[in-house]
C-alpha cells in the first residue's frame, strides 16, 4: 500500500481505466489542461489528449444527457459535476433518460456512466453544500456510490467505470484534505459492499462519505467512554449491503445511521426501516443535517451538519431511549 | 542556536502534507533567501524558503513522507557544529521562513 | 408562412422510388387509423400531417445514421422500417415488439434499424443525440446521428445548449424542428420569441433552412443535401419543416382551433399533396392509387392480426432489464 492524496486516488482509478478501456472518454469543468475542479484529473489531458478528455461549457443538462447518449452509441464516459447541488441540472438525462434506457429498450441499449459529483458543506453556502444522495437511492436502474477514503475511492471507481450501466460516483470537499491507503497493485472494490471500519458490540454506527470519518472519531471518544460502537462505512448506497449490516445489527441491537444529508427521506431512513424489517426487535435512530439549508457562515453551518459530538450525544441518546423503554 | 522547522498551522484546511523535495542537504548551509524545501498539500505547492542564514543539521522526514501542520521537519543551526539535543529534546526557536504558494 | 428555399438542386428520383414514399406515407397515415380504432388505444400522439417529414428524413438517411426523435413517434419508427404488427403491439403494450411492451409510444426503439428511440420527455433526447452524433465521430463511423423535435422543445435550454456544443465540437449532428404550428394548445407565436426558428441556429453559426414539411419531395432534397454536408465533417445543421398538425395532439385532447382553420388544414396535408403531384406527373393514376391502397390496407389488417395475437407481456417482465 502507498499513500496519496484523494484526488491522486481517482487519478489513478480513472487513468487505469482509460489505458484499459479505449473508448472512455471524460467530460466536465475544467478537467483538461486546469486538471479537475480538485485536481482530481491532473495529468490525464497530457496523457490521453483532447480527444478523450473533454472541457464542456457550463451546461450540467447537456453534459449528463451527452454522456448518455454517447455511451448508448457505443463509448463510455465520465461526466465530472464539480458539486452535487448542480446534477439537479442534469437529473432529467440522468433519470429519465440514462437511468431508464436499458429498460426501456428492453436490453437493446443502455448507458454505461459514471456521473462524479462531490458533496458537502465546506463554507461556500446552501447551493453548493448538499448532500442530496439519498435522492438517488430510490431510482430504478441507477447504482451509487461514496466512498470514504482514497483507497475505496480507488477501488470502487474503477468498478464503476467498468459498470454495464450508468454509476453516480459520490465523493465530499473534505475527502480531498487528507492522505489514504491505496494497493500498489490493482484492486477493484464490487458495488453492494460495505466495509466494517471499526468492531464494536454496544451499538452500529452505519454512515458513509465524510461521516464515516466522523463516525471513527465518535467512535474513538464513545470508547472513552465505555461504549463500543461498531462503525460501518456503506460505500454502496444502492445496492445496499444488507447482509453487513445485518450481520452487524445482530450482533448489536442498536443502530444509529449517520449522514450529513437531510434526514428526512434520506439515506438512514433507508437503512434504519429496512434493518428494522429485516431484524426485529433492532433499536434505531438516525441522525443528518438539521432541517435547514446550509448557511454560508461557518458558524452556522456548523451547527447544521453533525460532528463527531452530535454522533457521540445521538448514540447516548439512542441507548438511554432503548434501556428505558420496550419500544423506538 | 537551534531552531526548527516547522509545518504551520496557519495552512488553511490540509491536514497533512507530503513532502516532496529537500534543496538542501544536511551540513549544507543556508543563506537568506535560499530554498529549503517543497511539500505539496491536496491542493498546492508550497516552496519554503529560509529568511535567515542557517545551517540544515537534521531532517526528519525524507522526500515522499508525510507529514501534519505543526509538525517539526527539520533542526538547523545558527553554527555548524553546535550540538544537537538529543532525542525527545523541545526546541523552542523557530526558523524564520517564507512560503511561496502555487 | 413557409420560406421559400428554392428548388431542389437535384432530380426527387426516379418514379418507382416516389410511388413507394407516396405508398408509405398512405401506410403511416392508415396505420395510425387502425391504431385509433383498437378497443383500447391508450394515450397517443398522432403524426397525421407529419408523414412527409417521416418519409422524407428517413429517405435521406443511411440505415447506420441513428435517429432519435420525440415523443410523436409512430410516423417516424415506421418510416424508419419498423413492423407494423410488431409496433402495434408495442403501442397498445403487447409483448410483440422489441421493447416488449415497455416503451410504449413515446420511448420506442429499435437500434438495429436504425432508430436510436423516441423519448417521451420534450427536448429530452437533444444532448442525448449530440452525444450519440460525437460517438459517430469518435468511432469513425462516417453515420450521422439524426433529431426530430417539435416547435414545442424550442423554448427548452437544452436546446441552447445541445446546438453551442454541437457547433463548437463541429458534431456530425443533423437537428430537425417539426414546426407544426402547436405545443399542445399553445401557438409557436405565443411560445417563442423568435421570429423564425432557424434563428435558434443562428447565434452558433449552425446553417439552418426552413422547408416546406408537407412537400415531400423538398423534404427528401433539403435533408439529402444537409446530411451530406454534415457526413463531409462540415458539422451539424438544423432543419426546419413546417408542417401542419391534422389532427389534435393526441387521442385524448380535445380540439380546439377554429374552425376556420380547420377547414384549411387538408391544404397541408401531404399525402393529399403528393397524390395529386404524383398524378399530374402522370406516375400515378386511379388503378395504381386503388392497388397501392389495397395492398396497404392489407398490411395494416396483417399488423391488427399481429398485435391480436400477440401475447401481453408476463407481469414479471416489468422487472427485466432494470
Amino acid at each position: 500500500m502507498s499513500k496519496v492524496f484523494f484526488r491522486e486516488a481517482l487519478a489513478r482509478a480513472i487513468a487505469e481505466e482509460m489505458e484499459r478501456e479505449p473508448r472512455l472518454f471524460l467530460l466536465g469543468q475544467d478537467i483538461a489542461e486546469h486538471g479537475g475542479s480538485y485536481a482530481e484529473t491532473r495529468g490525464l489531458f497530457e496523457r490521453f489528449g483532447t480527444a478523450r478528455v473533454r472541457n464542456t461549457p457550463v451546461a450540467e443538462a447537456m453534459t449528463v444527457g451527452f454522456a448518455a447518449g454517447a455511451a448508448a452509441a457505443g463509448l463510455r464516459a465520465m461526466a465530472f459535476i464539480t458539486y452535487l447541488d448542480f446534477l439537479m441540472l442534469g437529473l432529467d438525462a440522468l433519470v429519465n433518460y440514462a437511468a431508464k434506457l436499458r429498460f426501456k429498450s428492453a436490453g437493446q441499449l443502455n448507458a454505461p456512466i459514471v456521473v462524479k459529483a462531490t458533496a458537502g458543506a465546506k463554507g461556500q453556502g446552501p447551493t453548493h453544500a448538499q448532500s442530496i444522495e439519498s435522492w438517488l437511492m430510490n431510482v430504478p436502474g441507477l447504482t451509487v456510490l461514496a466512498p470514504s477514503n482514497a483507497g475505496d475511492a480507488y477501488g470502487l471507481l474503477k468498478t464503476a467505470l467498468r459498470a454495464p450501466g450508468p454509476v453516480v460516483f459520490i465523493d465530499h470537499k473534505k475527502l480531498f484534505p487528507q492522505g489514504g491507503l491505496v494497493p500498489e497493485r490493482e484492486e477493484l472494490i464490487p458495488v453492494g459492499s460495505a466495509a466494517v471500519r471499526r468492531a464494536g458490540r454496544h451499538l452500529t454506527l452505519v454512515a458513509h462519505s465524510y461521516m464515516s470519518v466522523l463516525a471513527l472519531e465518535a467512535a474513538i471518544r464513545l470508547a472513552a467512554q465505555g461504549i463500543e460502537a461498531e462503525v460501518i462505512d456503506l460505500r454502496s448506497l444502492w445496492p445496499i449491503d444488507w447482509d453487513t449490516l445485518i450481520g452487524s445489527a445482530r450482533h448489536t441491537g442498536h443502530v444509529l445511521t449517520v449522514e450529513e444529508g437531510q434526514v428526512v427521506c434520506g439515506v438512514g431512513a433507508e437503512i434504519a426501516f429496512g434493518l428494522r424489517e429485516r431484524v426485529p426487535e433492532l433499536r434505531i435512530a438516525r441522525l443528518g443535517a438539521r432541517r435547514a439549508p446550509v448557511a454560508a457562515s461557518p458558524v452556522l453551518e456548523a451547527y447544521t451538519i453533525p460532528d463527531a459530538q452530535a454522533i457521540v450525544g445521538a448514540a447516548h441518546g439512542l441507548l438511554t431511549r432503548a434501556a428505558n423503554s420496550k419500544s423506538i | 542556536m537551534i531552531k526548527k522547522l516547522l509545518i504551520p498551522i496557519e495552512l488553511g484546511e490540509a491536514i497533512e502534507v507530503r513532502l516532496l523535495l529537500w534543496c538542501k542537504t544536511e551540513g549544507q548551509q543556508l543563506s537568506a533567501g535560499d530554498a529549503l524545501l517543497e511539500f505539496e498539500t491536496d491542493k498546492a505547492l508550497v516552496l519554503v524558503s529560509a529568511s535567515q542564514p542557517a545551517v540544515l543539521r537534521h531532517c526528519f522526514y525524507r522526500e515522499g513522507e508525510w507529514m501534519k501542520p505543526g509538525d517539526t521537519v527539520a533542526w538547523l543551526s545558527d553554527e555548524p557544529d553546535e550540538p544537537l539535543p538529543a532525542e525527545g529534546d523541545t526546541i523552542a526557536e523557530e526558523l524564520l521562513v517564507g512560503f511561496d504558494v502555487t | 408562412m413557409v420560406a421559400a428555399v428554392g428548388p431542389p438542386s437535384h432530380d426527387p428520383g426516379d418514379y418507382a422510388e416516389r410511388l413507394r414514399r407516396l405508398k408509405s406515407m398512405l401506410l403511416l397515415r392508415s396505420f395510425e387509423a387502425a391504431l385509433l380504432r383498437q378497443p383500447k388505444p391508450g394515450f397517443q400522439l398522432i403524426s397525421r400531417g407529419e408523414e412527409a417529414v417521416a418519409v422524407g428524413v428517413c429517405a435521406a438517411l443511411e440505415r447506420r445514421d441513428p435517429l432519435l426523435c420525440s415523443g410523436r413517434s409512430i410516423a417516424t419508427v415506421l418510416a424508419r422500417g419498423m413492423a407494423p404488427g410488431p409496433l402495434l403491439a408495442e403501442l397498445i403494450g403487447k409483448d410483440g415488439g422489441p421493447n416488449r411492451g415497455r416503451a410504449g409510444r413515446a420511448h420506442v426503439s429499435m437500434p438495429s434499424i436504425g432508430f436510436f428511440g423516441a423519448h417521451g420527455v420534450v427536448g429530452g433526447n437533444l444532448s442525448v443525440a449530440a452525444g450519440v452524433a460525437f460517438a459517430q465521430q469518435q468511432l469513425a463511423t462516417g453515420a450521422v446521428a439524426c433529431c426530430l423535435f417539435g416547435d414545442g422543445a424550442c423554448g427548452a435550454g437544452v436546446l441552447h445548449e445541445t446546438l453551442n456544443i454541437a457547433a463548437l465540437w463541429h458534431l456530425p449532428l443533423v437537428l430537425i424542428c417539426t414546426n407544426n404550428g402547436y405545443a399542445v394548445s399553445t401557438p409557436v407565436r405565443e411560445a417563442l420569441a423568435p421570429a423564425r426558428l432557424t434563428d435558434l441556429a443562428a447565434p452558433f453559426g449552425i446553417p439552418a433552412a426552413a422547408i416546406d414539411g408537407a412537400d415531400l419531395d423538398a423534404v427528401v432534397a433539403h435533408t439529402t443535401q444537409s446530411v451530406a454536408n454534415t457526413r463531409a465533417g462540415q458539422g451539424p445543421c438544423f432543419l426546419e419543416l413546417q408542417c401542419a398538425r391534422l389532427a389534435t395532439h393526441s387521442n385524448l385532447t380535445r380540439e380546439e382551433r377554429a374552425a376556420a382553420e380547420l377547414d384549411r388544414l387538408h391544404e397541408r396535408d401531404p399525402l393529399l399533396l403528393y397524390e395529386r403531384r404524383l398524378r399530374s406527373e402522370g406516375i400515378l393514376e386511379d388503378a395504381l392509387w386503388a392497388q397501392m391502397r389495397a395492398e396497404v390496407d392489407t398490411e395494416v389488417a396483417a399488423a391488427e392480426r399481429f398485435a391480436e395475437a400477440a401475447p401481453w407481456p408476463d407481469a414479471e417482465q416489468a422487472l427485466l432489464d432494470v
